[in-house]
């Protein structure tokens, strides 16, 4: 057995897995996962003089596969940096790496590359098209961050009697709004959730007269394409439209006089 | 929002989900040891589907994945890379995810239908989309060679 795989094997057990991939490339596979139950695989490149550990950039690749569209944003780059500050590992060329200098090192960096694999592989929180948020929770995080105080899920009562139910009200210190959020993974049903709710805002016209007047907001979650022209124009005759896709624009409206 | 495994098994067996033209892999600024492509597809019912394709050579490894709009991963194939459930059990080094109720995508299983190996990316695409019941009218390029080590 390679030396270096009998040492992290006396060192941290049956847990890991170490064996030759190919001609001077080590595999080790961790007890690690990411968040879907992929285990974590690291690699030991030898060199002279001292080793390479890595994961070969497959953290960034299993974030890719989550959404097809990874974009490593600002803010995304300071959290990795952040997470290999703390685990003394660096971010290079895409991959996660930490340098050994002895075989001795060999669990103590496989330990803390292994949980800086997991803690960026959790950047796939700040992903906004997942299941684990609903966009209702998103909007209210988002409120939440920019300082907008909120009511949910509000009961108005409309002129012909019939009771409606808007996702949120808003009061910042120019404007008060009323705003439906649209949000389906279906063109179908797309087409009824912009009928229904123009006939919401008609009925509810009253409450944009007179002293406490209100704004009327559709929140269209266009993240997903499934809005045709159509639907935006038919709720834009009683609301003013705004786009999930484009948050600070939303923010203006509501802060808007 | 979220997806109902209903709703999954429904989008996985419409038969009218299709890619048309042909694919590439292409490289990335943000790495430079594994490739990737991208692909929307069309079907009847205007699903917000893509799928997501990417590969490693050094590791020897290779994913493909459709992806639902709004909601994310919902069905893959890894190969190279092993597995486990929230349900305890190991999963090998060629495993499906499959979109449920309670684990979304989280549950693994071996597919038998996977006989390419990691070496052939290719053939590997074209099983995965034999399940996943996608017409792909085109063809996915052989991945290019890319710089082998990018470590000393």
């Amino acid at each position: 057995m390679n030396r270096i795989c009998q040492k992290l094997g006396e060192q941290m057990g049956a847990l890991y897995e170490c064996g030759e991939k190919s001609d001077g490339l080590l595999q080790i596979r961790t007890p690690f996962m990411y968040p879907d139950g992929d285990y974590v695989d690291l690699y030991l490149r030898q060199g002279a003089g001292s080793a390479t550990l890595t994961d070969y950039g497959e953290t960034l690749r299993w974030l890719e596969m989550q959404s097809g569209a990874l974009q490593i944003t600002s803010k995304r780059r300071r959290l990795i940096n952040d997470v290999c500050m703390t685990q003394g590992v660096e971010f290079f060329q895409g991959a996660l790496v930490s340098r050994l200098e002895s075989e001795d090192e060999i669990a103590q960096s496989v330990v803390r590359l292994g949980e800086a694999c997991v803690r960026v592989s959790d950047l796939w929180f700040t992903f906004r098209n997942r299941s684990v948020e609903t966009t209702g929770e998103e909007v209210e995080s988002f409120l939440d961050e920019r300082g907008i105080p909120f009511d949910r899920n509000v009961k108005l009562p409309g002129r012909s009697g019939k009771s409606w139910r808007v996702d949120f009200q808003t009061r910042t210190s120019q404007q008060s709004s009323l705003i439906k959020l649209l949000t389906t993974g279906s063109r179908s049903s797309a087409s009824t959730l912009s009928k229904t709710t123009l006939a919401m805002w008609v009925d509810l016209s009253n409450f944009r007269l007179g002293e406490s007047r209100m704004q009327f907001i559709t929140l269209i979650d266009d993240t997903v394409d499934v809005w045709r022209d159509e639907d935006f124009q038919l709720v834009e005759n009683a609301s003013t439209v705004a786009r999930w896709a484009d948050p600070d624009d939303f923010e203006e409206q509501l802060r808007a006089a | 929002m979220t997806l109902s495994e209903s709703d999954f098994e429904e989008i996985l067996g419409d038969v009218t989900k299709t890619i048309h033209g042909d694919l590439e892999w292409s490289e990335s600024d943000n790495h430079v040891s594994w490739l990737k492509f991208r692909a929307d597809i069309d079907s009847e019912d205007g699903y917000p589907l893509s799928v997501a394709g990417s590969y490693n050579p050094i590791v020897e490894k290779v994913s493909f994945a459709l992806i639902y709009g709004g909601v994310g991963r919902v069905y893959a194939l890894d190969l190279g890379v092993k597995h486990h459930n929230p349900t305890c059990e190991n999963i090998g080094d060629t495993h499906k995810h499959r979109w449920t109720d309670c684990y979304r995508d989280k549950l693994a299983y071996e597919p038998d239908d996977i006989t390419a190996t990691v070496a052939e990316p290719v053939a590997v695409w074209e099983q995965f989309c034999d399940e996943a019941l996608i017409d792909h009218d085109g063809t996915l390029a052989p991945p290019p060679a890319l710089q082998t080590e990018i470590f000393e």
